[in-house]
């Protein structure tokens, strides 16, 4: 079965952005992986998941008067695909110290949320707008309580290097950046419950993952949404990009109540 | 011969003379002719005396061992001179896995512990078995670790493993026990409410602002609501979730390593294959990682101080806290210094400057502050984040200040520490750990929750060259990463004059930790 000429080019387009192929050591700067085949993969999951008849019900859910967008940015560092991150600075008033991609809120003069995120990250880490391949937008992600919600933007920024870039000192202290491999085997989950005491159907779970930085919240959630859709073979997902009802309460606790 | 007499007389005064007439005598005794006891100081030995051959204590006699058996199950024994042993089971499950269940399981069980297995009928079976081990028995459960554990006699090892496994895996979970662990949590749950002693429910307080919702921030107390819910189906699926033997670790003081080993794997390992909770059965474990969020958890509560003996003054108290590290980085022990030089504890130890109480919070706060009635320093450090806080209790009216009395002492770690007060907090660190650690029982734990955590034990010596290492700019570099942490503010009382969050959060971002001058027409 898998000498079919269709199934060998489906297991070689695999392959080819499969980070983890030895080939990878060799080629250090020449990049194995077809870009073209990446983006088609994430256009086609991120459509079918913006379809979801439960992603569109949410949407109507919620009332929010400001959207914000953030970029995820897709970039190769040494033939390695991987994400970009910023530290965001302790000067500004929320999430001090804390890691996220570039963005902000979509403002007046923005076309969406798309325009946003390619403005926001201009200003924070200096990377021209016109050089981002903007690939397609993922379904909004909210926190918790449903009061924010931010619509990841994926874009591929080509072959990068860190310290060329120059951070907006006000708004971001460092730019690191980290491959999926490395993502992939430094995540871990957390199991909050939202009222302290007791366990409720509400309780959700967050991956995080623990790079140089500790990567949580919405940051980790979008990772772990990117992870999934390029990274299938080797990640399991955990928050499905969402904070639902995501927890099964075991059958015995709830009779018994 | 007189004259010889009284001129050898007349020289034993003069060097007497000589010698109590300069404060170092050494420099002025000449080797006495005879030998002579009388003049010879007690650090120079006696010209005719043998000489003498001083014992030397052989480096690293006293090394903990490890095994790893089949099962999983992990062995260590550190041997230790004495007639007792110390040895016990510590597995790693305590409160911060309970997510999933009703909060308190790790509790319960310990209350559940040594009440009847199925070679003892009841707990006096087993009190009367191990007294005649020659010893007393115990289980503890924390955040995260329970420990089964007892003391007996040297020789008596093979059947005290006998009872250990019996107790930690064929349980008699029935309803006595269980109804019995009920009365007993409901009056302890009762005692915390009404004692005005703050302890134990700021501790679950700060914890729950600083994790808030997962693993150490759950609490470990069970919950009057949810009491009810812990029954024994619920007990047995925690036990089949979390109590395996890759979980566990047997630990031994005073032991011999090899016995131990075999012991572990005739009665432990045995015990395993089948507990009292059948190992078919719904399974939920939990592998979540704590994560710190910061946050601010307030209980307003009048304290009834009408039932007490003692007059009790009304007080509040207010813990604030940040974020540390865990136990296995290498910023730890730094922490544990900081923890020292910070000390504290209740006004009535302060005494004033002639004490002797020279932690930072004696001299700067309960010495100048007469109305704070205390301030303690905690570390709270577990195996993947930390929580290190400061605790004050003031009365409700005085809040504000007793708050900003805290802030002030978190920003001004930034500034450095003196030489004299890090070596005095290095120091008494040191000792505290090498006092401790003469008890078995403190050997016992420490070497079991070494093994459990990290798989290796770093020898008191080790921990104490780690002390001596630690410096000025690595107390400051820990203090501005904790500072950097979003702050975790807990408290209970009448705490109606509570600054708000974002004061305090803004207070501790300042170099000089001062909190905003509030302006307020009409005074609250």
């Amino acid at each position: 079965m898998l000498r079919t000429p269709i199934c060998i080019r489906l297991f070689i387009s695999r392959m080819k952005y499969n980070t983890r192929t030895p080939q990878k050591q060799l080629h250090a700067t020449h990049c194995v992986f077809s870009t073209e085949n990446v983006k088609k993969h994430v256009v086609k999951i991120a459509e079918s998941l913006t379809s979801e008849l439960s992603y569109s019900n949410s949407m109507k859910r919620l009332k929010l008067k400001n959207q914000a967008a953030v970029l995820v940015p897709l970039c190769t560092v040494n033939g390695e695909l991987c994400l970009l991150f910023t530290v965001r600075s302790n000067n500004l008033p929320t999430h001090k110290g804390q890691i996220s991609f570039p963005g902000g809120g979509v403002k007046h003069g923005d076309t969406g949320a798309v325009d946003a995120a390619l403005r926001e990250t201009e200003e924070e880490i200096g990377f021209p707008r016109n050089k981002v391949d903007v690939w397609t937008t993922l379904p909004h992600i909210s926190n918790h309580t449903r009061t924010a919600a931010v619509i990841p933007v994926v874009g591929y920024l080509g072959e990068v290097n860190v310290g060329d870039m120059v951070p907006d000192r006000n708004e971001v202290t460092e730019i690191f950046t980290v491959s999926l491999t490395d993502l992939v085997n430094s995540a871990s989950y957390t199991r909050f419950r939202i009222k302290a005491k007791k366990c409720s159907e509400h309780d959700y779970v967050m991956p995080v993952y623990f790079t140089q930085y500790r990567i949580w919240g919405l940051t980790a959630n979008i990772v772990d949404t990117i992870l999934s859709i390029l990274k299938s073979d080797s990640y399991n997902q955990i928050a499905e990009g969402k904070f639902t009802v995501k927890v099964k309460l075991s059958s015995d606790v709830k009779m018994v109540s | 011969m007189a004259g010889r007499m009284s001129r050898s007389a007349g020289r034993y005064y003069r060097s007497l003379r000589k010698s109590f007439s300069t404060s170092s005598c050494l420099s002025y005794v000449e080797s006495p002719a005879n030998g002579d006891v009388m003049t010879t100081p007690l650090s120079v030995p006696l010209r005719d005396s043998p000489k003498p051959i001083y014992a030397e204590s052989a480096s690293e006699t006293f090394q903990t061992m490890t095994s790893k058996l089949n099962n999983g199950l992990t062995v260590t024994s550190q041997p230790k001179f004495g007639t007792f042993c110390t040895v016990g089971i510590l597995i790693n499950a305590g409160s911060r896995h309970e997510v999933a269940y009703p909060s308190g399981m790790s509790h319960y069980l310990e209350r559940c512990a040594f009440a009847g297995s199925s070679i003892y009928k009841d707990r006096d079976a087993v009190m009367l078995a191990v007294e005649k081990l020659g010893g007393i028995c115990d289980c503890q459960s924390s955040r995260d670790t329970t420990i089964y554990a007892a003391s007996v006699d040297r020789d008596k090892l093979e059947p005290l493993m006998e009872l250990l496994a019996d107790s930690v895996y064929q349980p008699t979970l029935d309803d006595d026990v269980i109804e019995q662990a009920r009365e007993s949590i409901n009056y302890e749950l009762d005692e915390l409410d009404k004692k005005p002693d703050p302890e134990p429910m700021m501790t679950e307080l700060i914890h729950e602002a600083g994790f808030r919702g997962n693993t150490v921030g759950l609490p470990k107390y069970p919950q009057a609501e949810t009491l009810h819910q812990i029954n024994k189906a619920s007990l047995q699926k925690f036990l089949r979730s979390y109590y395996l033997p890759e979980r566990m670790v047997v630990a031994g003081v005073g032991v011999d390593h090899d016995e131990l080993v075999a012991l572990s794997e005739k009665y432990v390992s045995a015990a395993a294959k089948s507990p009292s909770w059948s190992l078919d059965g719904a399974r939920e474990s939990d592998a979540s990682v704590a994560q710190y969020t910061g946050g601010e958890v307030k209980v307003q509560k009048h304290f009834d101080l009408s039932m007490s003996v003692v007059p009790m003054p009304e007080l509040a108290h207010v813990s604030i806290g940040m974020e540390s590290v865990k136990f296995t980085d290498t910023n730890f022990v730094p922490f544990a210094v900081l923890n020292m030089l910070m000390g504290g504890g209740g006004s009535f130890s302060a005494g004033g400057p002639g004490k002797g109480m020279f932690s930072r919070l004696y001299l700067n706060v309960l010495n100048r502050h007469h109305w704070m009635y205390a301030a303690t320093a905690y570390h709270h450090s577990y195996d993947d984040g930390g929580l290190f806080c400061i605790q004050g209790s003031a009365h409700p009216s005085q809040l504000r200040e007793c708050v900003h009395v805290i802030t002030q002492e978190f920003a001004k770690l930034t500034n450095g520490i003196d030489k004299v007060e890090l070596d005095r907090a290095k120091k008494q660190l040191q000792s505290m750990l090498m006092m401790n650690l003469e008890a078995r029982p403190v050997i016992f734990e420490d070497v079991g929750r070494q093994i459990l955590a990290t798989g290796e034990r770093k020898s008191p010596k080790q921990l104490c060259d780690m002390i001596d290492n630690v410096s000025n700019d690595d107390i400051v570099r820990v203090a501005r990463h904790m500072l950097s942490s979003r702050p975790a503010v807990a408290a209970l009382g009448d705490v109606k004059q509570l600054p708000d969050y974002e004061d305090i959060e803004n207070a501790l971002t300042r170099p000089d930790g001062k909190l905003p001058k509030k302006f307020r027409l009409f005074g609250r």
